[in-house]
């Protein structure tokens, strides 16, 4: 027998499997030693199945992952009661359910958010440390500190309950973090951000499947990601430089994606609830429905972030709603917009708002004021996509007729 | 000449490999066994044990050491045997272990 082919990703989605299944077994209090063991179960089927493939891959790791903790506990004698064991079959219902009772665990309001995402992408997703790092911007210590405080938590309360519905809207939170990590992010590795994007699909679709998780909401959030995923390789060029929306090829957007997000879209408009998720997603559905840019329905674009703005809001929504606006009714409605924001300093010196403001000043033909702008834009844009894109429109606003200042608003 | 092969790593809890690493370690073992599968033996050879005054090595990536010089934070990870015509050949095989620090090779006699 040769050894088996694994798909992609295969190791983590088994690492996330193992800790899960384990922690319900042993406690979460034990997820230290469950993540060791499904460490090493992993690490010994790396070794062996090549020159000895077993007949089911899944319940070889847990075997050698379970025989793995109750050595353990057996060394630490205390635990004899652990000891008896413990029959289980390693079925594929059961399973996703715990890895959605870990999420779950992680969820814990005690935990800060940001902290919450952490542990869920050791636990479940098998990130190391250094990668999950590498992936949130922060060093390896802070990271290292998140999860022990974490983890500390999770072990000093045996009051965890498993999959609660009033965790369901911290899941949600945290599985959004986790997709707009990878979908907007500063990081310009490409591989790993659209990493962090489909597990949080994966994670997001195995929510929607479970009945304590499947709210309207939850429906709106994946066809949310779903919508921005299925544009994730039109955003760019192919050079690795950013695209504006009007600029994107349209063909190259996966319409399998924006098929089944509609979908869920239409799921999540049942009973009376409206979240941000439904907005976001509306919004961005707009996007995907539209045959070409100047076809959109800014109309529809502005009352969904007027609903945005309601549910949560945020200066930034009111940037961008002025920014659909002057696309509906022209540069100098979007304009008079931006100047009613009463703009927080971060706001101000954000360079997407110094961006919006020289956009729509060179629209309106003010070359002076377009440049002024637009180089404050590049002077503070983060990465190097954003800068080079910001050139372009400086070469573009150069272009403007000097002498079409005179058309400055009076 | 038939060669037990000892694969040590560091113990670190620091250093471990990401699923990810062992997702790309699982393919590259496969390689391993499937380009030195005339080598490698499916089972420990039967009433065997380290040859006196046999040959030894340890390799660490490129480099080849004629002694048991262990780091002091390995542990053994785990072995293999292999069946070669000279000592260099078991070495060329050793080299190209994945995944672990370091490969010890100890010479092998049946009793």
């Amino acid at each position: 027998m040769s050894a088996p082919e694994l798909p992609e990703h295969w190791f983590r989605r088994e690492f996330g499997r193992l800790v899960s299944i384990l922690s319900r077994r042993f406690g979460v209090h034990r997820m230290q030693l469950c993540e060791d063991a499904a460490q090493t179960a992993l690490l010994q089927a790396t070794q062996w199945w090549p020159s000895k493939p077993p007949d089911n891959p899944a319940s070889w790791l847990y075997r050698v992952a379970h025989n793995y903790v109750l050595d353990e506990l057996r060394r630490e004698k205390r635990d004899g009661r652990y000891l008896a064991e413990v029959r289980v079959d390693y079925a594929q219902q059961e399973v996703q359910d715990d890895v959605l009772r870990l999420l779950f665990v992680c969820a814990d309001p005690a935990i800060p958010p940001e902290s919450q995402l952490v542990l869920a992408l050791k636990t479940l997703c098998g990130f190391s440390t250094e990668e999950i790092a590498l992936r949130l911007f922060q060093s390896a210590d802070a990271i290292h500190k998140r999860l022990q405080r974490a983890r500390t938590r999770l072990r000093d309360d045996a009051e965890l309950q498993g999959v609660c519905p009033e965790r369901v809207q911290s899941v949600l939170h945290m599985l959004y973090l986790l997709f707009n990590e990878g979908y907007s992010s500063a990081q310009p590795d490409r591989v790993i951000r659209r990493e962090l994007c489909d597990e949080a699909l994966r994670l997001t679709l195995m929510l929607t499947e479970d009945p304590a998780g499947a709210l309207p909401e939850t429906d709106a959030l994946l066809a949310l990601m779903c919508l921005h995923a299925a544009r994730l390789d039109a955003r760019v060029d192919g050079m690795g430089g950013l695209l504006l929306l009007e600029e994107q090829d349209r063909s190259l957007w996966n319409r399998e994606l924006i098929q089944s997000a509609l979908g869920h879209l239409a799921r999540s408009a049942r009973g009376q609830t409206v979240s941000r998720y439904h907005a976001e997603a509306g919004i961005a559905a707009e996007h995907c429905i539209a045959p070409a840019y100047a076809e959109t329905n800014w109309q529809e674009i502005v009352r969904l972030y007027d609903v945005l703005e309601r549910i949560a809001p945020s200066p930034l929504n009111v940037l961008n709603r002025a920014i659909a606006l002057a696309e509906w009714k022209g540069a100098e409605a979007g304009l008079a917009a931006i100047e009613a924001i009463d703009a927080p300093s971060w706001l101000r010196g954000y360079y997407l708002w110094d961006a919006t403001l020289g956009e729509l000043y060179r629209r309106r033909g003010d070359r002076e004021r377009a440049l002024s702008h637009t180089k404050r834009a590049l002077a503070a844009a983060p990465t190097n996509p954003e800068k080079a894109l910001l050139e372009r429109r400086i070469t573009s606003a150069e272009a403007l007729d000097a002498s079409a200042v005179g058309t400055r608003r009076s | 000449m038939k060669f037990a092969l000892l694969f040590r790593k560091s113990t670190d809890p620091s250093d471990q490999p990401s699923a990810a690493d062992m997702q790309a370690g699982y393919a590259q073992w496969k390689a391993w066994m499937t380009k030195y599968s005339k080598e490698i033996l499916e089972q420990s050879p039967a009433r065997s044990g380290p040859k006196p005054g046999g040959a030894v090595a340890v390799c660490r990536g490129a480099a080849v050491t004629d002694g048991p010089y262990v780091e002091g934070k390995e542990i053994v990870g785990g072995w293999s045997f292999i069946e070669a015509e000279s000592f260099s050949r078991a070495i060329e095989v050793a080299k190209e272990v994945p995944m672990f620090t370091s490969v010890e090779i100890i010479e092998l006699a049946t009793f």
